[in-house]
């Protein structure tokens, strides 16, 4: 479902029946010695690999060169109580990680209209974030790859921005990746494997 | 019913609290009910982020849900109209481990501003929900005394009880936790350098990081007590677990103002005694010394004699632990019980 749709269903302006909203948020939150000029956040570093790049060798950033044990995480956005169209390939991708020896970690961000904030403000420790969806991108990390296997949240512009910022960008159809051309990104094709001798290549390419 | 248990993911970090999350997210299917396990992710707690932390918990949405279950901060904070905690633990370093700089918040200018934050956060969004429930009595202490905010203990039981068994009193005092500083198992190597009898003592837990591991690893060999320790530093399977339990002397548990302790329970599923410290919080509401188990000073000679005292009268690590299982039996704690409380 295209998040235009889905932004269809939540209340106008996102309104919510809990009282609060951001301006009281950052009023509680707002820790004395560092105030937030204007509501504005802050600037912050992004999480970076705990393994450090062979130096030299690493041709893409957050490149995992000469390490046999890498931390990877799997990531998805879903709206709770339907099953996300990315659930598949993603737990069948983290298995064919698992399977090489890595460590994994699935990480499911259910969709809110707040999601782009949120993750703007969340820090994913791991050598390396596959997002199988274009706006799990949305979780910067400097050893993003994404991978769309489907095309839902490119009509925001801020996931548009989050996937092109991405250093490698694959599609699983010819229809996505036509999607991603028309909004600028230039993605390789990476369908989804049928077999486990090919989920163990698309894993290796993704971790490339 | 359409429930969404709202806790906070730590990625590659796995213990009691996952396991007890997951076991809730079973019961209430076997309840009838819809459930979505939302997991918020959260990098490591340090004071420059902790505050992004708590602002993400409030920006995320569960309108989906006709009732969330919020369990872990900051994802208890998320907003919902109808809203039930069963909260694990607050974030303990603005509280009750305010002061110890390994909790992650340090007694600076900055510190004590996220720590003010932090409590006024909790002050402010713990009573939108319904109703609060806590782990155990410990929590609501803590609840209590920091905030002011009443709440009710419900006690969770073990994920599947069925699992344990008794076999016979072995030579080993068995320690199951994360490793940790806040778990103590420094306390427990130490107390082996006093240990007389011929015991030994096997850790078995996943570290977060590695530093607690390398520390206690140093330990054992700068003591020589490698013949005597055995570290697992990994996450054992559940089947491992239960054997290990099933042989063991009894079992040594000694965390500090521990929220609840399942390795308490699990313990006395297996009709093993455990050793406890006075100040362990948690265990301590299990375990009467002399009774079910043993309670110390968290002093590493007086667990050593605790130790020795078992290893020499297996009788008594055998009747102590009998009682122990009769005690967790008596208390009947349910899963379905649970499950109403929540949904109630």
């Amino acid at each position: 479902m295209a998040a235009a749709e889905r932004r269809e269903r939540a209340p106008p302006g996102g309104a919510h029946p809990v009282r609060g909203g951001q301006d009281s948020e950052q009023a509680v939150l707002r820790a004395g010695g560092r105030p937030h000029p204007g509501g504005q956040l802050p600037e912050r570093p992004l999480p970076g690999p705990s393994v450090p790049d062979a130096s030299g060798d690493a041709a893409l950033p957050g490149a995992v060169v000469g390490v046999a044990h890498v931390r990877i995480v799997v990531a998805t956005t879903f709206t709770p109580f339907r099953v996300a169209d990315a659930d598949g390939p993603a737990d069948a991708l983290a298995d064919a990680c698992r399977a090489r020896g890595d460590e994994v970690d699935r990480i499911r961000l259910p969709w809110s209209d707040g999601l782009a904030l949120a993750c703007r403000l969340t820090d994913v420790p791991c050598d390396r974030l596959l997002c199988l969806d274009p706006s799990a991108a949305l979780l910067a990390h400097p050893a993003i790859r994404v991978w769309a296997t489907g095309a839902a949240g490119l009509d925001d512009e801020r996931v548009r921005a989050a996937v092109a910022a991405a250093p490698v960008v694959h599609a699983a159809t010819d229809a996505v990746r036509a999607r991603l051309a028309a909004v600028g990104v230039v993605a390789g094709l990476l369908p989804v494997p049928g077999d486990r001798a090919a989920w163990d290549h698309t894993a290796g390419t993704l971790l490339r | 019913m359409r429930v969404a248990i709202a806790t906070a993911q730590l990625p590659f970090v796995r213990g009691g609290a996952e396991i007890l999350t997951e076991r809730l997210l079973t019961a209430l299917r076997e309840h009838g009910a819809e459930v979505e396990l939302v997991r918020l992710p959260v990098g490591a707690h340090g004071p420059d982020r902790l505050l992004d932390q708590v602002l993400a918990a409030r920006l995320w949405r569960l309108d989906g849900a006709d009732r969330v279950l919020g369990m872990k901060f900051p994802a208890y904070l998320i907003p919902h109209p109808d809203k039930v905690l069963w909260l694990m633990h607050q974030h303990r370093a603005a509280y009750d481990l305010w002061g110890d700089r390994a909790a992650g918040l340090p007694d600076t200018a900055e510190g004590r501003a996220v720590r003010d934050a932090v409590r006024r956060a909790d002050d402010a969004w713990l009573p939108e929900a319904r109703r609060i429930h806590t782990l155990s009595p410990v929590v609501s202490d803590r609840l209590r005394r920091f905030n002011g905010i009443a709440s009710i203990p419900l006690l969770p039981p073990l994920a599947d009880p069925e699992a344990f068994r008794a076999g016979p009193y072995g030579d080993y005092v068995f320690a199951p936790s994360r490793l940790s500083p806040t778990k103590r198992q420094r306390l427990l190597v130490e107390a082996m350098r006093h240990v007389r009898s011929g015991a030994r003592l096997v850790l078995a837990g996943a570290a977060t990081g590695t530093a607690e591991l390398q520390t206690l690893q140093a330990m054992v060999r700068r003591h020589g007590l490698a013949d005597r320790v055995t570290i697992l530093g990994r996450w054992i399977s559940e089947p491992e677990k239960v054997e290990l339990l099933a042989g063991a002397l009894a079992v040594a548990y000694v965390p500090r103002d521990e929220d609840y302790g399942y390795v308490t329970l699990e313990a006395a599923a297996a009709a093993r005694a455990t050793i406890t410290c006075t100040d362990a919080g948690g265990p301590t509401l299990f375990v009467r010394d002399g009774e079910t188990g043993v309670v110390r000073p968290p002093d590493p000679r007086a667990l050593a004699e605790a130790i020795d005292a078992l290893m020499a009268d297996r009788r008594e690590a055998a009747r102590l632990g009998a009682n122990a299982r009769d005690h967790l039996a008596a208390l009947d704690l349910r899963w379905d019980r649970v499950v109403e409380e929540l949904l109630q």
